[in-house]
């Protein structure tokens, strides 16, 4: 089910009052959500439930190997855990890749080996829920849990339904925190999530599915039949759909679960107004990079091996970053050119830091203007590596900006209007948020009631015929 | 606030979170009915989504209301109103060549394309043979070679302008299918290395030619279909790309994601398709329907005309393919129409057969169309459904995509190569006829 459909409303109409029916017996609220969410994923390919519940049982166990520290050996657990996570992980999602690489690569030495050919599909949602089950047994060995988790606790923690396809990953002690004593009895941000689910259907429905089918799309996978104008404008046009696509479902995630009363940690903090790569890096897709900062940069050394050994932790990170969306090479590119670029800040950084230049700094407005402008165009190069199909495909577009020969086509207006608006939206989102969610707060009860319902309908009928899926589904 | 108000505002809040989802799951749908029994047939793998299935109901149960009240007209009109707002204008459109500047450019290009004749091996491969059938003298060769290559230019001058642009198309067409050729090839080791890139041949303009021009030279060339055309289907991009190396060459494509010949109240393909050559005007059009027809037929009002799987059907679905061939013979344009490739599934792999039946019948009765099976080529060694097919190495690559409908590169890759095949053979077939009709006249 996405979340922008009806049936998902229907399903969500069910699950709330449910929801607050259950909430008098912890027990049976627990179940509820489980079985909400065992459900709502059900809908997806009942074949992709049985990875869940596995994964969900074996971590449970896990887990409780390292909290109770099974033979003394809580260590060897950690380390079984994170192995046996990482190869249904890899099994489901390089195993294509790796096959032809290493069938080639015997091919090359002259021992024609063949892998067995498996038709394998990458459940959805699974490199999200892997991750969250990776951390929840590095958090109990490093002592962050106090208290064994219940089963049910840890099968909610793995398949809570807001969450389950496209994160925000959620870390396990704030997620568990919230399922004591039956959760929270009241909704503590009721437009607030409101103005979440809105806001995200307005940013996936109306925008980012309009210019996907318009403009991106096309572009990307034939830029040579474009010119070189609407290649430049399909290039920040991308840049404005994977955020609106990717921030619309951690909102509208933020609000079902708010609804149901649970908190949700940030994902975006209107990443495109960052000033370095650094800065972004800290708003776009919070969880995904505190993640693996605390997972990965910080387990590997982080900064604490002198300037060289960061830099090479900054690029090792990076490069695992842009795998774990998929097994290709550009996302190896894309990683690699977010990990150089991050490198070279820290050496801007480290350079006026060591030179002591930082009172000397002077932050007029000209020089924020460049900044933010170098980091959004640097941003919205590697994206080219991001979206395209192949390698090969992305240097056609990069060649195709620079096509003397074609310059114009025709395009319609509507494409650049809504890339626009959707520049408008980063700059003012905050203010969008904020003035929606005053508008609910102020108005009288059966007003506002009136004016989201007026709004739902709106958004649906500036919607394309078609709404394709979430960018991050494929990941 | 003191801790009653707070607890009240808790039991409020929850409770108005609840009234607005019974709110909106009651009234948006019915609001919204048209656009949920469009999205539905989009969605696929959701058959145990019950709350799908409600909502579907209670959509066309919202349409029979809306029906019955007479309210239908008001949402037709706002229906309506709406797709008006979202067919946006189109800017930087391109504005015709004055046709003062077309006859010098036919001129120049003239001129142009009897140099590349003289230069090039096949032209004069050709004109070997048949001097080798004449059997002249080394003194009349020459003199001959200027008449043939000037009644080349008339000959193409007046012919219509799809076999014009042949020439434009013929080098690398002949470069992907030469076996077929079948003008005897003699060793010439000082064979010129086929058209400058940016060659301007003689190509006048005929009536065809409306307000949108890309390039004057080119042969325009039109990708429509269903979602294997549309992006994500593995087959419209990779024809795209393949047609635009031909060199010289404008593509449009059109892919619309579910739809297809059965439902035209959701898509009206037969009356699209008249749009789309007013605003392209293709000479060559590349089709693949089908995979969303195995369904009852309904008319532009969404009644059932035909059940699926009924006789009525068969010949109601083919006087639709007809229409479109009818079409598109009336205007000239050369017709590819792509048949569908095995599915996994059996039973649609039998609905799809048919409708490739149907589709290879209704073309064998046009000259100026052609299908291209892909049912084999998508079929592995014993002819059944592989996800996996080898390449030219003898690898396995995956050809299919989870659904078991759709392609992967890889796979639209191998269709692009049979219709390309096909489009080689057919341009060859026309260059021989052309060649053999001026190498008359020339004896003459």
């Amino acid at each position: 089910m996405l979340f922008p459909t009806f049936g998902f409303f229907y399903f969500f109409a069910v699950v709330i009052i449910l929801n607050w029916f259950f909430k008098k017996w912890p027990f049976f609220w627990r179940l509820f959500l489980v079985i909400a969410s065992y459900y709502f994923y059900f809908v997806w390919d009942f074949r992709f439930l049985f990875i869940l519940v596995g994964v969900s049982i074996f971590n449970f166990f896990s887990s409780l190997a390292i909290f109770r520290n099974f033979f003394g050996r809580k260590k060897f657990f950690l380390y079984l855990s994170v192995i046996v996570n990482l190869s249904v992980l890899v099994l489901f999602k390089y195993y294509e890749f790796f096959r032809a690489s290493f069938e080639s690569l015997f091919f090359g030495i002259g021992l024609p080996i063949n892998f067995p050919l498996l038709e394998i599909i990458l459940p959805v949602g699974l490199s999200f829920y892997i991750l969250r089950v990776i951390s929840y047994n590095a958090d109990v060995y490093s002592g962050k849990i106090t208290e064994m988790p219940l089963f049910l606790d840890v099968l909610l923690y793995v398949a809570f339904f807001p969450q389950l396809l496209a994160g925000p990953i959620m870390r396990a002690p704030e997620f568990l925190a919230q399922l004591k004593d039956g959760g929270s009895k009241k909704i503590d941000n009721l437009w607030e999530s409101f103005t979440y689910i809105i806001l995200g259907l307005f940013k996936k429905i109306v925008i980012s599915s309009y210019l996907v089918l318009n403009i991106t799309d096309d572009v990307f996978s034939v830029p040579q039949n474009h010119s070189r104008l609407v290649v430049l404008l399909a290039v920040f046009a991308y840049s404005v759909v994977i955020y609106f696509d990717f921030s619309a479902y951690s909102d509208m995630s933020i609000g079902f679960a708010g609804l149901l009363g649970f908190k949700s940690p940030l994902n975006f903090d209107r990443p495109y107004l960052s000033q370095n790569l650094q800065d972004f890096w800290r708003r776009w897709h919070i969880t995904l990079s505190s993640w693996f900062r605390d997972y990965v940069y910080i387990p590997l050394g982080g900064n604490k091996k002198g300037p060289l050994g960061k830099y090479i932790n900054l690029i090792i990170v990076m490069v695992l970053a842009g795998l774990w969306h998929g097994a290709s090479i550009n996302f190896i590119i894309w990683g690699l050119l977010n990990g150089l670029g991050l490198v070279a800040v820290h050496i801007y950084y480290d350079y006026k830091k060591r030179k002591n230049l930082y009172k000397t700094e002077n932050n007029n407005l000209i020089k924020k203007f460049f900044c933010w402008l170098t980091t959004f165009i640097f941003i919205s190069f590697a994206w080219i590596f991001f979206r395209s199909n192949t390698v090969g495909d992305a240097f056609v577009l990069i060649k195709t900006i620079f096509n003397p020969l074609k310059t114009a086509e025709p395009i319609q207006l509507y494409v650049i209007l809504m890339t626009l608006v959707g520049f408008l939206f980063f700059i003012f989102e905050k203010q969008i948020f904020q003035g929606f969610k005053f508008i609910q707060e102020k108005m009288p009860i059966f007003l506002t009631v009136i004016f989201i319902i007026f709004i739902v309908i709106l958004i649906f009928k500036m919607s394309p015929d078609t709404i394709p899926s979430f960018i991050y589904f494929g990941f | 606030m003191s801790q009653l108000t707070v607890e009240k505002y808790n039991f409020i809040a929850i409770r108005v979170a609840i009234i607005i989802f019974i709110l909106i799951i009651i009234v948006v749908p019915f609001y919204e009915s048209k656009k949920i029994i469009i999205w539905q047939a989009q969605s696929e793998g959701q058959g145990y989504n019950i709350f799908s299935s409600f909502v579907l109901q209670y959509a066309i149960f919202s349409e029979e209301i809306k029906k019955e009240t007479g309210l239908d007209l008001f949402f037709n009109e706002e229906y309506n109103f709406w797709s008006k707002i979202k067919e946006s204008p189109i800017i930087f459109q391109q504005n015709p060549v004055p046709e003062k500047e077309n006859i010098q450019q036919d001129e120049d290009q003239i001129k142009t394309f009897i140099e590349i004749v003289k230069k090039d091996a096949i032209f004069n491969q050709a004109y070997n043979f048949w001097l080798g059938i004449q059997k002249r003298n080394e003194e009349a060769k020459e003199e001959q070679f200027k008449k043939l290559t000037s009644l080349l230019a008339d000959t193409i001058k007046k012919q219509t302008r799809f076999d014009i642009s042949l020439f434009t198309e013929l080098k690398p067409v002949l470069e992907i299918n030469n076996q077929t050729d079948e003008i005897q090839i003699n060793d010439n080791p000082e064979k010129p290395k086929g058209y400058p890139k940016q060659n301007n041949l003689a190509v006048p303009q005929n009536n065809l030619v409306g307000t949108k021009v890309n390039n004057l030279n080119a042969l325009n060339y039109l990708i429509v279909g269903d979602s294997f055309m549309a992006i994500g289907g593995g087959l419209g991009d990779v024809v795209e790309k393949a047609v635009l190396s031909y060199g010289n060459t404008t593509v449009d494509r059109y892919g619309v994601v579910s739809s297809g010949l059965s439902r035209p109240d959701y898509f009206d393909w037969n009356s699209e398709i008249r749009k789309l050559i007013f605003e392209y005007k293709p000479n060559i059009i590349i089709v693949m329907f089908g995979a969303n027809d195995n369904q009852n037929l309904t008319d532009k009002k969404g009644n059932i005309i035909a059940k699926y799987g009924g006789q009525d059907w068969t010949s109601e679905y083919a006087k639709r393919v007809d229409d479109i061939l009818d079409v598109l013979k009336e205007n000239n344009i050369n017709v590819f129409w792509a048949g569908l490739p095995i599915m996994r599934d059996k039973w649609f792999s039998g609905c799809v057969e048919n409708l490739n039946l149907i589709y290879e019948n209704e073309c064998q009765k046009y000259q100026n169309a052609y299908f291209i099976s892909t049912w084999r080529t998508l079929a592995d060694d014993k002819g059944n459904y592989s996800a996996y097919l080898k390449d030219k190495e003898g690898k396995n690559k995956l050809a299919r995509i989870r659904d078991g409908i759709h392609l992967t590169y890889f796979g639209g890759a191998l269709v692009t190569e049979e219709i390309s095949n096909k489009i080689a053979e057919v341009l060859n077939q026309k260059l021989s006829l052309l060649l053999i009709k001026t190498a008359t006249i020339v004896s003459k």
